[in-house]
């Protein structure tokens, strides 16, 4: 002990010792011709006391120094080196970009993009991504979308994708499910979708839709939960075509109307939309054929200095033409980043549902916001005849969004209200 | 565990006391001060070009530097305990030496009209009798531009006003670029003129790179470009043309050093002019203020080659921002400014900004340029800069003694190089100018005690030492009465005190100067302070607290009793 403090005040003093020393200014000896007195300058000398101080500035620095160099290198790499220009191919309309993102569920993902513009026609793109993630999540994506496409103005998207998700969950049938009764089971999607939307004026769009899906269910991969479908089936007492898989053809017919200021960031105005679409079992599901009727609407409001509260309401109801069971992956469902957030993915499921959410929005810098937000949401058996004030479940939180004028790029938020807190981030969020 | 914390406490203790003792540091004050030029015009071998990263100075200086300065003991440590680290490269009299960045002109010497007109003046401006050549377009972006060679074989980048303010862009850059070059730095040669495009001609060959594709540069793609320019009346476009700076080697930093000039001594960070150019920057409200808007050249002076550095790129100034008028917001916060942000996110939205509520712009030729929420020490450039981070008391003040050099005539004959044609708007730039001026010579002068032009005269065998109080000299000290506290040390010896009243003279007496010749007689010999004695001054202002000191370093020379003041300190 003693010997440490002496340590202690050596160093002290003879640190104030030595930095005391003055950072001597070397004069010239014979000063310009024009007697202006010339200096011949050098650095000052740091003294014991910064050198020491430098040791531990150095290491508690090092975290940053190991971020800032990883950071430096992928600027660098991808933004100022040939890397960029080879992985363009030499052409101005394409764009490489890194898929990658996180989810409780499939856990960190990791893929690529590559988008080509200017294809066939002006404003046309083609884009291509995947991804694959640590807990066995994949998703293939193939997507064009072409303006002034068929008609002046219409606009036709066409999207082949395949997903497979092993650790999905469910929690049995309406708003009484528990956190604690979850199974889980395997979806794999193969969806082929053509989207026509044509713009009847500078608000209101008409929108064609048809496509064609393919559900399979499995057995889920997660070990901590009930995984096999049969035993899932007689836990809730439904039937087995409740779990099981599908191939829809789908016909839909929607209206969109849009008078917001601008996409990314509105301020006045809102926005609707109403679809309806009639969806026809094939195959080995002749039997089964229903129609899906969903309506999302959203206002905004300036209320002072940009600050905005945000107003969206969706209803969404299932019904079968016939007395089939519809598949639970068909019906309504509540829960995740874009309606109940403080609960889990497709938490709630039922035929119908309904909900409510109220932002407040609020500038932090040119383009990006905060929000706060409260959502209220349940589902129905039949939404007309249970439409009441009970049994809706709240969620809350706040988050952030960096937009552009026309989209948002950037959206983070934490909700709660669940069974536990819920943190999300996406990329392209729609609300 | 108990055994550790007093070791633990005692280290920290020990930190802090180095720390403090560390930032101590003086000059070394000898008979031969102050020096008033660095040689740092030595030649070397000619460096290669630089190109440094936007995107990656960008996010360095937002993110990476902000927690490097944080976890800096030195700096964090000096901050705390009043001893800022010093500029590096000042003179023992507080001052700038010139270099090959900076040249005292109108702060220590006061330029004339012509002078402050002319600025940086190579040539007469583009020769108009001849056609002008195009050789290089400058294609994309939201400001127009192109080079073009004069008649006489110079090289000029045209810039132009956008279509909605003219006079705008190529005014300010005009007056900043002659205001900086009075305030000492280096500029390009920047002239306000007029051509019609027909007295335009492409080089034979020019091609132009777009969508990664080169394409020949033809006459449509040469309107295309005017397009984005305002264009006069009869049909003539008014331009800036800046004389091309020769042998261009890349931009400089605010940070650290160019590692291929041997001559390049002082971290950027620690030069006074580059600390201190913050108070230049926000007087003009030069918010583009960044490495990109700064050169090296290799120049070739007096049988010398060495590196000079430059600003340029002044379009983004006062009410300009090049392409139209400047946001309400720039200048009052970093293109991304993390701390503004955690404030509004804490605050719910509700924490109102000043420049939300900015009223629009009154003259299209001016823009959003004003002085009423202008604060001196509240102003911010597009990011972080690190050598305006590390600027102290000291740092500006110096800047602001030159700010306020610039006399309402000086200003008036600035605004004329703007050859603004509406008078109300020439009058409203000079309003704003001269209330931004005044803003920033109260504020910075009363950081420091603001003591300066110190003179020794001698009378008979007496002394005294007349200086003038920059706060009263400026009007902005209002306080009723004043008064000049002084000791007279020598080797830590408080040798004679007294107070002046009102006059800023501090009168040495027969005796007591014959106290001051004793005191070197009877110190040793050997020490090298034996000839220093320092008169620190404090200022109270109607009977308030005492201000900081003013260090004056006097040399006492024996061989015939003279004192030089070797000297000047304002203490930050």
């Amino acid at each position: 002990m003693k010997w440490l403090i002496t340590v202690g005040v050596f160093i002290v003093l003879t640190g104030m010792l030595i930095s005391t020393a003055t950072a001597k200014e070397t004069g010239s000896e014979s000063p310009e011709s024009d007697s202006v007195a010339v200096r011949n300058p050098e650095a000052p000398r740091h003294s014991l006391g910064e050198v020491l101080l430098d040791i531990p500035s150095f290491i508690i620095k090092t975290p940053v120094y190991i971020v800032k160099g990883v950071t430096n290198g992928i600027i660098h790499g991808v933004f100022e080196s040939p890397v960029k220009r080879f992985l363009n191919f030499g052409n101005p309309y394409s764009l490489f970009y890194i898929n990658a993102g996180y989810g409780s569920n499939k856990g960190i993902s990791t893929g690529t993009g590559f988008g080509l513009y200017h294809l066939f026609v002006p404003e046309d793109k083609l884009k291509l991504d995947w991804y694959y993630s640590t807990k066995n999540y994949q998703s293939y994506r193939l997507k064009y979308t072409g303006t002034n496409m068929l008609i002046r103005s219409g606009r036709l998207t066409l999207v082949g994708e395949y997903k497979n998700r092993p650790r999905e969950s469910y929690y049995g049938p309406g708003n009484n499910s528990q956190e604690n009764h979850a199974c889980n089971y395997t979806l794999e999607r193969t969806r082929i979708v053509g989207d026509f939307a044509f713009p009847v004026n500078s608000y209101v769009t008409l929108r064609f839709m048809t496509g064609f899906t393919a559900i399979n269910i499995f057995d889920g991969q997660q070990d901590d939960s009930e995984g096999r479908i049969d035993s899932i089936a007689a836990k809730f007492s439904l039937p087995d075509t409740y779990f099981s898989s599908s191939r829809v053809v789908t016909l839909g017919i929607g209206i969109e109307k849009d008078w917001r200021d601008t996409a990314g960031q509105p301020s006045r105005g809102g926005r609707y939309s109403l679809i309806t679409s009639y969806n026809k079992g094939v195959g080995r599901s002749n039997n089964l054929s229903f129609f899906v009727t969903k309506f999302d609407g959203s206002y905004f409001i300036n209320l002072f200095r940009k600050r905005i509260l945000a107003v969206r309401f969706i209803a969404q109801s299932v019904d079968n033409t016939k007395e089939d069971i519809i598949p639970f992956y068909h019906l309504s469902k509540l829960g995740g980043r874009d309606d109940l957030r403080g609960y889990r993915g497709h938490r709630f499921v039922d035929k119908d549902m309904a909900m409510v959410s109220i932002e407040y929005r609020y500038p932090l810098w040119k383009a990006i916001d905060a929000f706060l937000f409260l959502d209220e949401g349940r589902v129905f058996d039949d939404i007309g005849d249970d439409l009441t004030l009970e049994h809706w479940s709240e969620s809350y939180g706040l988050g952030m969004r960096i937009w552009t004028e026309h989209a948002i790029v950037l959206k983070t938020q934490i909700a709660f209200g669940g069974y536990e807190p819920r943190l999300y981030f996406e990329m392209g969020a729609n609300w | 565990m108990k055994r550790v914390f007093p070791i633990i406490n005692l280290i920290c203790l020990g930190l802090f006391l180095l720390m403090v003792s560390a930032c101590g540091k003086r000059t070394a004050y000898t008979p031969d001060q102050p020096y008033w030029k660095d040689n740092d015009t030595v030649s070397i071998t000619e460096p290669v070009k630089r190109s440094p990263s936007l995107i990656w100075q960008l996010t360095e200086r937002t993110t990476f530097r902000q927690a490097e300065q944080l976890l800096d003991l030195n700096r964090s440590l000096g901050k705390i305990s009043g001893n800022p680290k010093q500029s590096w490269n000042i003179n023992s009299y507080d001052e700038v030496p010139n270099s090959s960045w900076f040249t005292n002109r109108h702060g220590l010497h006061g330029m004339d009209t012509e002078a402050l007109q002319a600025g940086m003046a190579v040539t007469s401006g583009p020769d108009t009798t001849g056609k002008w050549t195009v050789f290089r377009p400058k294609v994309g972006g939201v400001t127009a531009g192109f080079w073009i060679k004069d008649a006489k074989g110079d090289a000029y980048i045209l810039k132009f006003d956008p279509p909605n303010n003219p006079e705008m862009a190529t005014g300010s850059a005009a007056i900043t670029g002659r205001l900086l070059y009075a305030c000492g730095y280096n500029v390009p040669q920047e002239t306000i003129t007029s051509f019609h495009p027909d007295d335009l001609v492409i080089k034979e060959g020019v091609t132009y790179k777009e969508d990664g594709r080169k394409y020949p540069f033809t006459r449509e793609k040469l309107f295309e470009i005017l397009e984005k320019a305002y264009h006069n009346e009869d049909g003539t476009i008014r331009c800036l043309a800046s004389l091309a700076l020769p042998n261009i080697k890349g931009p400089f930093s605010f940070s650290g050093v160019r590692k291929d000039d041997p001559n390049d001594w002082c971290r950027h960070e620690h030069r006074r002019e580059l600390r201190a150019l913050y108070v230049f920057c926000s007087f003009v409200n030069h918010w583009d203020i960044k490495d990109e808007n700064s050169m090296d050249i290799f120049a070739d002076e007096n049988g010398s080659r060495f590196i000079k550095h430059h600003l340029l790129d002044f379009g983004s100034t006062m009410g300009s921002a090049g392409h139209g008028s400047q946001s309400p917001r720039s200048g009052y916060a970093n293109s991304f400014d993390l701390r503004d942000a955690i404030v509004s996110f804490f605050t719910l939205g509700l924490k109102k900004w000043q420049w939300e509520e900015a009223k629009p712009y009154q003259y299209p030729s001016i823009g959003y340029f004003e002085s009423e929420i202008f604060h001196p020490a509240k102003w911010d450039p597009i990011y972080p800069i690190p050598a305006f981070e590390n600027m102290t008391n000291r740092d500006a003040y110096w800047a602001a003694k030159i700010v306020m050099r610039f006399s309402d005539e000086d200003l008036r004959v600035l605004i004329e190089v703007g050859r603004y044609s509406n008078p109300e708007a020439r009058e409203y730039l000079f309003q704003t100018l001269k209330a931004r001026r005044d803003k920033i010579g109260k504020h910075w002068f009363s950081k420091v005690n603001p003591l300066d032009e110190f003179q020794l005269i001698v009378r008979e065998k007496a002394l005294t030492i007349s200086f003038t109080d920059l706060l009263r000299k400026y009007g902005f000290d209002k306080s009723k009465s004043v008064s000049y506290r002084y000791d007279l040390q020598h080797m830590g010896k408080k040798i004679v005190s007294g107070e002046a009243n009102a006059t800023p003279e501090i009168n040495i007496t027969h005796v007591e100067r014959n106290l001051l010749i004793k005191a070197f007689q009877e110190a040793n010999q050997d020490s090298p302070d034996r000839n220093l004695f320092k008169i620190s001054i404090r200022t109270t202002r109607d009977k308030e607290k005492n201000s900081r000191p003013v260090h004056l370093w006097l040399w006492f020379h024996p061989e015939d009793s003279r004192i030089q003041i070797v000297g000047i300190e304002h203490v930050d």
